[in-house]
C-alpha cells in the first residue's frame, strides 16, 4: 500500500523537491555570502558599522520573497495534496477500485495520510529550516522575531501549518467530496484559522508581561483632537529589545483611563492651540505641532502624568520558542482531530 | 454447499428514499448469476452492499459466508468491476498491476501478465488513453489476478462495443469454466446473459423479484394462449405473472409447478428474456394480436 499512497503522490512530489531543491541551493550561496557580512559587522568599528549593519538588513531583498512563499507553501500543500486525496477517488470513482483490493479502507487511508504527509512534513521542514538559517544574521540585528510577519516564516510553526492543512484538505475533501469545493473551503478555512490564532490566540498563549512606563511624549504618546475635545491614544513602544508588544493603556492607579473631560481640563491650554477637526489651524491630523503649541502639549503630559501611566503588556524575545512549541502543538492537535474526523468519515459515512 | 450470496430483510435507503428492501435471498456458491432488473431497480446497491462499498440500512447479508469487506481477508476473496470501471487514469497499466500485486495476498502475477500479453495492451500506457473496451479488460484483469472466489461485474459490458463486449465476455467465460469460482454480473443485455449464466436474480422497484436457476426457470414459466376466459380458474399450481386480454383472446405467462392438461390452451416455451420482460411487466412477446390491457402482478 505504501507504494501505491507514494505513485499517487509522486509527480507533485517530485514537482515540489525540484524547487525545492533551486531554493535551498540559492539560500545555501547567498547565506553563506549574508553571514560573511555579517562577520564583517560585528568586526566593525566607528563610522563603518552603519554601512556593515546596512549590507546585512539590506541584501537580498528578492531572496526574502522565500519568507512570503513559506506563509503560502502550507496552504499549497491542503490545497493540491489535502484537498483531492479523498475527494478526487470519489469524484472519479476509482474509490470502488481501491477499496475492493485486499485491503481495509481503514489501512489504505492510514498509509496515504502518511505518505503524504511525510512528503508535506519535509517539503515545509526543509524549506523553513533552510530560509530560518538563511535569516539568522538579519534576525539578530533587526531582532524582531516574535513580529507576527516573521513568526510565521521561522522555526517549527510553517510545518505545523502544512500538516494542519493538509489534514483540514483531507477532510473537508472526504465530507464534500468534491475536489474543487475542498480546495476552495481549505483555502478559506485555513486563512482564517491562521488569523484568528495570530490574533487572537497567540497573544494569550503565555500571559504577557507587563510595564509600567510614566507618560513620556518621547515614548510616542499621541493626543487625538476630536470634536469632543481631546483624546489621549498610546501608541508608542517603550524600548523592549525584540519584545512583541501586544497591549498598551494608559490608566491610572486604579485601572480607569481618562476620560475626555478630563484630558480637556488638565490640557486646557493644549485645547485652546487646537482648534477642532475641519476649522482649520495647527495640530490635528498629524502635522507637527511647534512653538506655543508644543508648550503646551509637554505641560499637558506632566499634568497628565501626576495621575496616570502607560501600561505596556508584552511577550519578550525570550519566548520565541515557547511561543513556537505552544502554536505548533495547537496546530498538530487540530490537525490529529481532523484525520480522526477524515477516518471516521471513510469508515463510516462513506458507505 | 456454502452460499455465495445470503441476505435476510436487507435493505438500503438514500435519505428517505429505499434503494433496495426486505431482500432475502440465498444463492449458492459456483453459479454465474445475472442480476437484473430496469434502470434503478437496486442492482448497482446490491453489488456495492456485496464488496461491502456501501452498508445495510436494515437487515442483514453475507457474501461467501462473511459479512462483507469485514477485513482484509475477506475483501481479498471478492472481485469486484465497478460500473464503468474506474481506472487510475494518470497511471500506466503496469502501475495498475503493481497495484494490485502490492494489495492483494493472493496476486497472481503471472496470470495478469500472460492476460495483457492476449489483449495485446503495452504495459507502458497511460490508463486514462485505453478504449472503454481496454479499460473493462483492465478493470476484469485487476478483478481476476487477485484470485477471488466470488467475482462481482457491474454493467460490465454496458459501455463495450459488440466486440469488445464478445472478447470480454470470452474471457470470462472461460475464466469461470477454469477456475470454477461464483460470478454475479449486472446487465441490461438479457441476450448476453442467457449465453453466460446459469442462475437469475431479478431486481424490481427496490425488491427481489425472483431468485432461481434458469434451467429451473425455463421449465417452470410458460406462455400459455387461447379463447377469452377468466384466469381466476386456473389450477392451484399454476400463477399468473403475466396477462393480457382481447376481445377475443386470452394471453399469459405462468408458473406451473406440473403439466398444462387444459386443451384449450395453446402452450408455448420461454426463452430467458420472455420471463424476465414478465416478470418486469413488459409481457412476453409476439403475442397473437395487439395487447389492450397489459396487468403487472
Amino acid at each position: 500500500m505504501t507504494w501505491m499512497s507514494w505513485r499517487q503522490v509522486r509527480s507533485g512530489a517530485f514537482a515540489a523537491f525540484g524547487i525545492l531543491v533551486a531554493i535551498v541551493v540559492t539560500l545555501g550561496f547567498t547565506g553563506v555570502h549574508l553571514s560573511n557580512l555579517y562577520a564583517d559587522y560585528r568586526s566593525c568599528s566607528g563610522f563603518t558599522c552603519g554601512s556593515s549593519f546596512n549590507a546585512v538588513t539590506r541584501s537580498y531583498h528578492h531572496v526574502r520573497w522565500v519568507g512570503a512563499l513559506l506563509i503560502l507553501v502550507p496552504a499549497f500543500v491542503g490545497i493540491f495534496w489535502g484537498a483531492p486525496l479523498v475527494a478526487r477517488e470519489l469524484e472519479t470513482g476509482t474509490f470502488r477500485l481501491a477499496w475492493a483490493q485486499g485491503v481495509s479502507r481503514e489501512r489504505w487511508l492510514t498509509s496515504r495520510l502518511v505518505v503524504s504527509g511525510v512528503v508535506s512534513a519535509v517539503t515545509t521542514g526543509a524549506l523553513t529550516f533552510a530560509f530560518t538559517w538563511w535569516a539568522i544574521p538579519i534576525d539578530r540585528l533587526q531582532h524582531n522575531r516574535l513580529d507576527p510577519s516573521v513568526f510565521a516564516e521561522r522555526g517549527i510553526v510553517p510545518v505545523a501549518y502544512a500538516l494542519f492543512a493538509f489534514a483540514l484538505g483531507t477532510a473537508v475533501g472526504t465530507v464534500l467530496r468534491r475536489t474543487m469545493a475542498a480546495m476552495a473551503v481549505t483555502l478559506v478555512g485555513f486563512t482564517a484559522a491562521r488569523v484568528v490564532t495570530q490574533i487572537y490566540v497567540r497573544p494569550h498563549l503565555l500571559s504577557p508581561l507587563t510595564k509600567v512606563v510614566p507618560l513620556n511624549a518621547q515614548l510616542g504618546i499621541g493626543i487625538d483632537r476630536t470634536t469632543a475635545g481631546l483624546h489621549l491614544v498610546p501608541d508608542g513602544t517603550p524600548k523592549l529589545p525584540g519584545a512583541w508588544v501586544t497591549g498598551n493603556r494608559i490608566v491610572d492607579s486604579a485601572g480607569h483611563g481618562p476620560t475626555t473631560a478630563y484630558v480637556n481640563h488638565a490640557c486646557q491650554s493644549l485645547l485652546a492651540h487646537t482648534p477642532p477637526p475641519g476649522t482649520g489651524g495647527p495640530g490635528p491630523k498629524g502635522r507637527p505641532i511647534d512653538g506655543p503649541a508644543f508648550q503646551a502639549m509637554q505641560e499637558c503630559l506632566n499634568n497628565l502624568s501626576a495621575r496616570f501611566h502607560e501600561v505596556v503588556s508584552y511577550q519578550p524575545a525570550s519566548r520565541f520558542w515557547e511561543l513556537q512549541w505552544l502554536e505548533s502543538a495547537i496546530f498538530l492537535g487540530a490537525a490529529a482531530l481532523l484525520v480522526s474526523l477524515s477516518v471516521f468519515w471513510v469508515r463510516r459515512r462513506l458507505v | 454447499m456454502s452460499s455465495a450470496l445470503t441476505a435476510a430483510g436487507l435493505g438500503k435507503r438514500y435519505g428517505r428514499k429505499w434503494a433496495l428492501r426486505g431482500c432475502t435471498v440465498e444463492i449458492p456458491d459456483g453459479h454465474v448469476v445475472g442480476l437484473v432488473g430496469p434502470n434503478g431497480a437496486g442492482k448497482s446497491t446490491l453489488l456495492n452492499l456485496m464488496v461491502g462499498l456501501l452498508a445495510p440500512s436494515e437487515g442483514s447479508l453475507e457474501v461467501l459466508g462473511r459479512r462483507p469487506a469485514a477485513d482484509a481477508e475477506q475483501l481479498g476473496r471478492v472481485g469486484f468491476l465497478a460500473q464503468d470501471a474506474p481506472v487510475y487514469g494518470s497511471m500506466s497499466i503496469a502501475d495498475h498491476l503493481r497495484f494490485g500485486a502490492h494489495l492483494n495476498p493472493r496476486w497472481d502475477a503471472g496470470f495478469a501478465q500472460e492476460r495483457l500479453d492476449a489483449l495485446d495492451l503495452d504495459p507502458k500506457q497511460r490508463a486514462g488513453r485505453l478504449s472503454g473496451g481496454q479499460r473493462a479488460q483492465l478493470a476484469l484483469t485487476m478483478a481476476l489476478a487477485k484470485r477471488p472466489q466470488l467475482l462481482l461485474l457491474d454493467e460490465p459490458v454496458a459501455a463495450l462495443d459488440p466486440l469488445a463486449r464478445r472478447d470480454f465476455l470470452a474471457t470470462l467465460t472461460s475464466y469461470v469454466a477454469e477456475h470454477g469460482i461464483s460470478v454475479v454480473m449486472s446487465s441490461h443485455l438479457l441476450a448476453d446473459l442467457e449465453r453466460v449464466c446459469d442462475y437469475l436474480l431479478l431486481v424490481s422497484a427496490a425488491q427481489v423479484q425472483l431468485a432461481d436457476e434458469v434451467e429451473e426457470l425455463l421449465a417452470h414459466h410458460r406462455r400459455i394462449s387461447g379463447p377469452r376466459r377468466d384466469l381466476s380458474t386456473l389450477p392451484a399450481d399454476q400463477q399468473v405473472i403475466w396477462q393480457s386480454h382481447t376481445e377475443r383472446q386470452t394471453t399469459a405467462v405462468i408458473h406451473l409447478e406440473g403439466a398444462i392438461h387444459d386443451p384449450a390452451w395453446q402452450v408455448d416455451e420461454l426463452s430467458l428474456e420472455d420471463v424476465v420482460l414478465a416478470y418486469m411487466g413488459g409481457g412476453a412477446q409476439a403475442p397473437p394480436s395487439r395487447p389492450l390491457l397489459g396487468v403487472a402482478r
